[in-house]
């Protein structure tokens, strides 16, 4: 086996196992264990989704925590963070609130061992400057997720990357979304919305559109024109949030990348996604030096759950097995 | 998540209580909400609409009237908890009901058009079921 010419590691979002988390057929305990068999050693966690008593973390869920992590050779790396902008209804929380949340946030990815936290994008660009002392302070970076349909060009983006340009804070950077990376649209999403009474010409429109790399921001009215109804019109707008961007536009930010969220809509059979192109991807994370964790994030769930039983944990399998290909993992097996 | 609605009302979700009928409902959003979250709940009960301020709500462990959740942003509702409806209708141990539910659960950080709306996202379940004893 030769030594890798990166230092890029496999991870998991427990996210990833939504579906079976819910139908309580997977404990977060399950979930840990399922990703050290396929090889990950980094585990991301949502805090809403499976601390249960959140925002309270209890002693014994962190004692319990640690206790998994040495069991199955993993080591906890992320935290997602969300910001309920409109926790209460009828008013917007204030900076102060935001920023309280934040913080509160990273006290619990501290408390769970992790290093780096999820900033949503929702998370305004003052609300991330006023809390990179803190979170250095706790030694965790907060990274903004960049998620579809935003990009490095859009303006948010760029608001976020002047002030980690100007504070040159440590404790804030980026975290790309790979759904920025949808190449071809997901026919797992074409195809519910088949089931759910599309139009076969109306998806066919949506799908051929999106993946001549069309406009797809007119498809809505098209659709309307056309006489489509919801569904027609939920599957266009579905393709106005997929976006299509040059991966290597990750490298002129490549210092700022802390985290990658590895999302997947559909392995398939030959261990490749149907949409994103990861055998494209990886090498320009490679390219740039990226040593943090692509942390698989699966959200083929809900497009498919209508027809079958959803298995996560052979979707996150096969997606490590493809990582393990692309990283030039010789051992040739998952683990 | 997209609605798994068949899990929302369970099998097993309703109680005849002296005080008329519980039902178990489980959320079908993939991390816990605050409890303004719960912010549509259209039920019927054997065809009669129940008003939503004649419902009360037990959430961990505590019940509050229907229209006080709205003030519980600091509380959660847990992804694999469930919460319980007590409904003020007659029933009994081995009674069949037939439970129509529209449940909207107002996701806090995903807001829609120019008025920053929560997304609301909606499950619909409706489903004959016998209801246990106590």
């Amino acid at each position: 086996m030769t030594a890798p010419a990166h230092q890029i590691k496999r991870g998991v979002s427990l996210y990833s196992f939504q579906e079976e988390y819910f139908l309580r057929t997977m404990s977060v305990e399950d979930c840990i264990r399922v990703a050290g068999e396929v090889g990950a050693r980094g585990i991301e966690l949502i805090p809403e989704q499976m601390i249960p008593g959140f925002p309270a973390v209890s002693d014994e869920f962190v004692e319990s925590w640690f206790s998994w992590m040495e069991r199955y050779g993993t080591t906890p790396v992320a935290t997602d963070l969300f910001l309920d902008t409109k926790l209460h209804p009828g008013r917007w929380l204030s900076q102060e609130e935001q920023v309280a949340s934040v913080c509160r946030d990273v006290d619990i990815a501290v408390r769970l061992g992790a290093t780096v936290v999820r900033a949503i994008i929702n998370t305004p660009p003052e609300v991330m400057e006023e809390s990179a002392p803190y979170a250095e302070e706790q030694g965790v970076r907060l990274l903004l997720e960049v998620h579809a349909p935003f990009h490095y060009e859009h303006p948010w983006i760029l608001q976020h990357l002047e002030v980690m340009h100007r504070t040159g804070s440590p404790a804030l950077g980026l975290m790309p979304d790979m759904g920025t990376y949808v190449e071809r649209f997901p026919r797992v999403v074409s195809e519910r919305a088949l089931r759910d009474g599309a139009k076969p010409e109306l998806v066919d429109l949506v799908v051929s559109t999106y993946d001549d790399h069309g406009d797809t921001h007119a498809l809505m009215d098209v659709v309307n024109y056309r006489g489509g109804g919801p569904v027609d019109f939920g599957l266009a707008r579905q393709a106005t949030h997929y976006i299509w961007s040059e991966p290597k536009a990750m490298l002129e930010h490549m210092p700022l990348i802390g985290h990658i969220q590895a999302k997947f809509y559909e392995m398939t059979e030959d261990e490749v996604e149907y949409s994103i192109p990861y055998d494209r991807i990886v090498p320009v994370l490679v390219e740039g030096g990226f040593d943090g964790y692509l942390s698989s994030e699966y959200e083929g769930n809900r497009h498919i759950q209508d027809v079958h039983p959803v298995d996560s944990v052979e979707q996150v399998r096969r997606q490590h097995a493809m990582f393990a290909r692309l990283l030039g993992e010789t051992t040739g097996e998952d683990a | 998540m997209g609605p798994l609605d068949d899990q929302v009302v369970r099998a097993d979700s309703l109680t005849a209580t002296p005080d008329g009928l519980d039902i178990a409902v489980y959320s079908h959003w993939y991390r816990a909400l605050p409890l303004p979250s719960l912010a549509r709940v259209d039920l019927t009960v054997d065809g009669e609409r129940i008003e939503p301020s004649s419902l009360s709500v037990t959430v961990n462990g505590q019940r509050h009237p229907f229209a006080a959740l709205a003030e519980k942003g600091d509380e959660y509702w847990f992804t694999t908890d469930p919460v319980v409806l007590h409904v003020p209708v007659e029933t009994a141990p081995g009674r069949e009901h037939r439970v129509r539910l529209l449940l909207g659960l107002s996701i806090p950080y995903i807001l829609t058009g120019p008025d920053r709306v929560p997304l609301v996202a909606p499950s619909l379940t409706d489903k004959t079921l016998t209801a246990a004893g106590a």
